[in-house]
């Protein structure tokens, strides 16, 4: 007859040692003001920094190249100034009335681009009593979003036409503007009565009441690249997608950027158009180009776009006042820039520079970090943006307490052990209580926050688990009725690191974790927890991916602000990211990071025990139908996206299907502010309040092989459970007794999945 | 290409946004020429057409060459002709039309 074992094993609090060196990590972030930027510049709006156009007027080498088009009426000339540059005249500054047809003129391009681009324009007046309209548009190809029924219909991108206009400044027409339509229009359009204007520009030139000289300058930047956030034109659950950006300015006012944003269009490389009517203007026209060659070097030589933070930030023991350890922080960093990138460009973060050799700059370590951005030539077309830049000081833990363990089995003391594997990989706990004795003082008791192994199993005994005595874990009950005359009983309360360890840790000088790889942040977060790099493991499936970031990068996300709970900051990534952080899997205290629980594949899948209803007949317990794994609902509004850009989703049960589930209606509401589309919430809606299934809570003799996530199946005899069923195991908890009557059960929590059809034998 | 003035006789000049137009006598009419490159040579107006016609203005053998002037609007050009104790108005809205000048006759 096998008899159950089980013991402890109790070490001190630093077992697997502790931070001899404190960790510190810091968000960079772009400002204003805070960093000194050469050749690149701050994008207000976004928040971000980025190699800078040149503004310049660069000459319009049309005349040949470009095709004229609508009354052909363009001259080539050249427009003054610093320099002089090749221009284009529009040359008609006649009456027309809205039924001429050679009412405009038009040029088009002989190469393909995306709308970065700089307009120069000239104007003269329109002729009193003109009846058209007066401006000059750039057009070019685009996509609209056609959004015909989310999120189950299919979301298709159909190819229409992107149009900037610039107006001549009236008392009606005062603003340029940004319009677009789908499907492309052939020939001339009205942009007043077809399509959509997605966003103007304050020109306010309405006073000028006369002839003018203005620049334009518009950059088209889309921050997850397209080809990243969909997989192809009609993929319907494509989240990524958080729209892109019009940057537009003019020479009124250069140094303000308006943005507009829109997540239902996106531009597209094609051929430009330029139309003119309603008076005579020259235009010059550029392409917007990045990275630029220093000329008066020979040979020349490329100028790197700089961004230098201007105030360093020392560490904790740097500072005079504060009362630390010398050298008890880490002082070697790694600097991990944040940014979107660009085709042929490099983003790499250094110390900053010394150039500065007189006290008290000439200090040792710069504590701030300067951004360079690398292009493999000059006159990019595209730019990386960045978006923050991480400082991490990663801690050293070390120094491991060897002294000799506790162990149970030397005293024989352990009477009972519980112990619990939470159904979130967390929140483990259980307690262990020794046989009454006569113990002297408080010496005799174990410490708070020791590292305690549970040993458990039939006639021998593993390690199944490493717990942590918590801060009011530690009792003593000294009763002559109870216990005995003269004795004393301990107990211990036994929990995971998540419980007993994490509440302890307030989080300081921790940076975001939007951006991040899984990896990279799971990494960091177990050094900061004190976990040694070789009891964290990450999953290969998710390790690179990265945490969303704000759906503007540059805005917090995912923040462990100074003070906030380690708990709360792991949840909050764990849902972002769609990850799970389990701690203890392997009994021995490690920290591992996967997708979430593993889908049952009927054939694949391991079945880890079998349920047979006519075994358990002698246990007091076998069988409880205890609730269900979810909160049953019907009905689902979801609000998402931005607030800018709020939609709403509406899910519910037909009447019929109302009258036979619940006969009644449960709405549930959830708002996501990040969720580009509706297919996550809908994802989740089906998990945890659509397919809500029962939970059993079966108790079967003590298997310690048996954690959550493993599947077990019930015997094709089983009555009360559906024959043949499998489950998945959601929590597991032990109880050893020892004693005159020893005994030792496993209670399992199973939620059901499927009953598994099995192939047909063929005939 | 010709310099701008060539060949235009008892004309002006005026400027607008970097172009340079000149006026003149040439060929029993009066005509208008534009440049806006740093040598001042004469630009195409229209396709293979770098004189714009105001007027026609026949001078007799030993007669007075007519004066032009020319300046710019806002929105127009504007050249006067002045012969034989006469001014006449011309306008220009489209310099590359086919008759880019119409006299104004204030009616």
């Amino acid at each position: 007859m096998s008899l159950p074992v089980g013991k402890l094993v109790v070490y001190p609090p630093d077992k697997t040692g502790l931070v001899t060196k404190f960790g510190l990590s810091r968000d960079w972030r772009p400002a204003a003001q805070k960093w000194r930027l050469k050749g690149c510049e701050f994008i207000e709006p976004l928040r971000c920094i980025a190699p800078a156009a040149t503004m310049n007027l660069k000459d319009f080498d049309w005349e040949g190249i470009w095709t004229k088009g609508g009354n052909e009426k363009w001259r080539a000339c050249y427009i003054s100034g610093n320099p002089a540059v090749k221009a284009a005249e529009y040359t008609d500054g006649s009456v027309h009335s809205n039924t001429d047809e050679d009412r405009y003129g038009t040029l088009a391009s002989a190469s393909t681009y995306m709308p970065r681009f700089g307009l120069h324009i000239a104007r003269w007046a329109p002729p009193p009593g003109q009846e058209i309209l007066v401006y000059v548009t750039v057009t070019c190809d685009c996509q609209v979003l056609q959004e015909t029924n989310p999120p189950t219909g299919t979301r298709t991108w159909q190819d229409g036409r992107l149009c900037f206009f610039f107006p001549a400044a009236s008392q009606e027409h005062r603003n340029v503007f940004i319009h677009a339509v789908a499907p492309a229009p052939t020939g001339y359009y009205n942009v007043y009565s077809v399509g959509q204007i997605i966003g103007t520009l304050e020109s306010n030139g309405v006073a000028d009441q006369g002839p003018s000289r203005e620049t334009y300058w518009v950059e088209y930047e889309e921050i997850v690249p397209f080809n990243e956030a969909w997989e192809d034109e009609t993929d319907s659950a494509a989240g990524d997608w958080v729209g892109c950006e019009f940057l537009l300015r003019s020479s009124r006012d250069p140094g303000t950027i308006q943005r507009v944003h829109t997540d239902i269009v996106r531009a597209k490389a094609s051929q430009m158009l330029l139309l003119a009517q309603g008076a005579i203007c020259k235009l010059a026209w550029w392409p917007l180009t990045y990275g630029e060659m220093d000329n008066t070097k020979y040979p020349p030589e490329p100028i790197y776009p700089e961004a230098d933070a201007v105030t360093p930030l020392p560490l904790p023991h740097e500072v005079v006042g504060n009362d630390v350890e010398e050298d008890a922080w880490e002082e070697d960093v790694t600097w991990d820039p944040y940014y979107r990138e660009a085709p042929n460009w490099t983003v790499t973060v250094l110390d900053h520079r010394h150039d500065d050799e007189t006290p008290p700059n000439d200090i040792d370590v710069a504590r701030r970090p300067i951004v360079t951005f690398t292009f493999a030539s000059p006159g990019q077309t595209e730019r990386p943006l960045l978006w923050n830049v991480g400082e991490d000081h990663l801690p050293t833990i070390g120094d491991a307490n060897t002294a000799e363990p506790y162990d149970t089995d030397a005293t024989d003391v352990l009477e009972r052990l519980t112990w619990k594997w939470a159904k979130d990989w967390k929140s483990h706990e259980g307690s262990a209580e020794y046989i009454p004795c006569d113990i002297d003082d408080y010496d005799d008791l174990h410490a708070i926050n020791s590292v305690v192994t549970l040993h458990a199993g039939w006639d021998t005994h593993t390690q199944i688990a490493t717990a942590y005595i918590p801060l009011e874990g530690t009792h003593v009950e000294a009763s002559g009725a109870q216990v005995g005359p003269g004795l004393k009983r301990r107990t211990y309360d036994l929990q995971g690191f998540w419980q007993a360890r994490l509440p302890q840790k307030d989080v300081l000088d921790m940076r975001q974790a939007g951006g991040m790889t899984v990896g990279d942040w799971a990494a960091l977060v177990g050094a900061r927890l004190g976990i040694p790099a070789d009891s964290i493991d990450v999953d290969e499936a998710v390790a690179s991916r990265v945490i969303p970031g704000s759906p503007l990068p540059s805005e917090p996300h995912l923040e462990a602000r100074d003070g906030s709970s380690w708990q709360t900051h792991i949840q909050e990534v764990e849902r972002a990211a769609t990850i799970r952080v389990k701690f203890d899997t392997d009994g021995t205290g490690n920290m591992a990071v996967d997708g979430g629980a593993p889908e049952y594949e009927h054939g694949v899948s391991t079945i880890s025990a079998t349920i047979d209803e006519a075994s358990l007949t002698a246990l007091p317990e076998q069988m409880q139908r205890v609730g269900y794994n979810g909160d049953p609902r019907n009905v689902l509004k979801a609000t998402y996206g931005q607030e800018t850009f709020r939609r709403v989703y509406y899910r519910a049960e037909t009447l019929a299907q109302r009258k036979v589930s619940a006969g009644d209606d449960w709405p549930l509401v959830v708002e996501d502010d990040t969720a580009a589309t509706p297919a996550e919430i809908v994802a989740r809606f089906l998990k945890e309040n659509y397919t809500v299934e029962a939970i059993w809570r079966i108790t079967i003799p003590m298997d310690t092989a048996l954690r959550p996530d493993m599947f077990v199946q019930a015997a094709g005899t089983c009555k009360v459970l559906l024959a043949n069923a499998v489950f998945r195991i959601i929590e597991h908890e032990i109880e050893v007794t020892a004693g005159d009557q020893p005994d030792a059960v496993s209670h399992l929590s199973l939620e059901f999945i499927e009953v598994p059809e099995e192939p047909e034998e063929p005939e | 290409m010709a310099d701008l003035g060539e060949n235009l006789q008892y004309g002006t000049v005026t400027e607008r946004f970097g172009t340079v137009y000149l006026c003149g006598w040439y060929d029993n009419a009066i005509w208008v020429a534009a440049s806006s490159s740093t040598n001042l040579v004469r630009e195409e107006l229209a396709p293979s057409t770098e004189l714009a016609q105001v007027c026609t203005a026949v001078v007799a053998e030993g007669g007075a060459i007519p004066y032009s002037a020319i300046t710019v609007t806002d929105d127009c050009l504007i050249v006067e002709v002045t012969s034989t104790g006469t001014t006449r108005t011309f306008r220009c809205r489209d310099i590359s039309a086919t008759t880019p000048f119409e006299e104004v006759t204030g009616v």
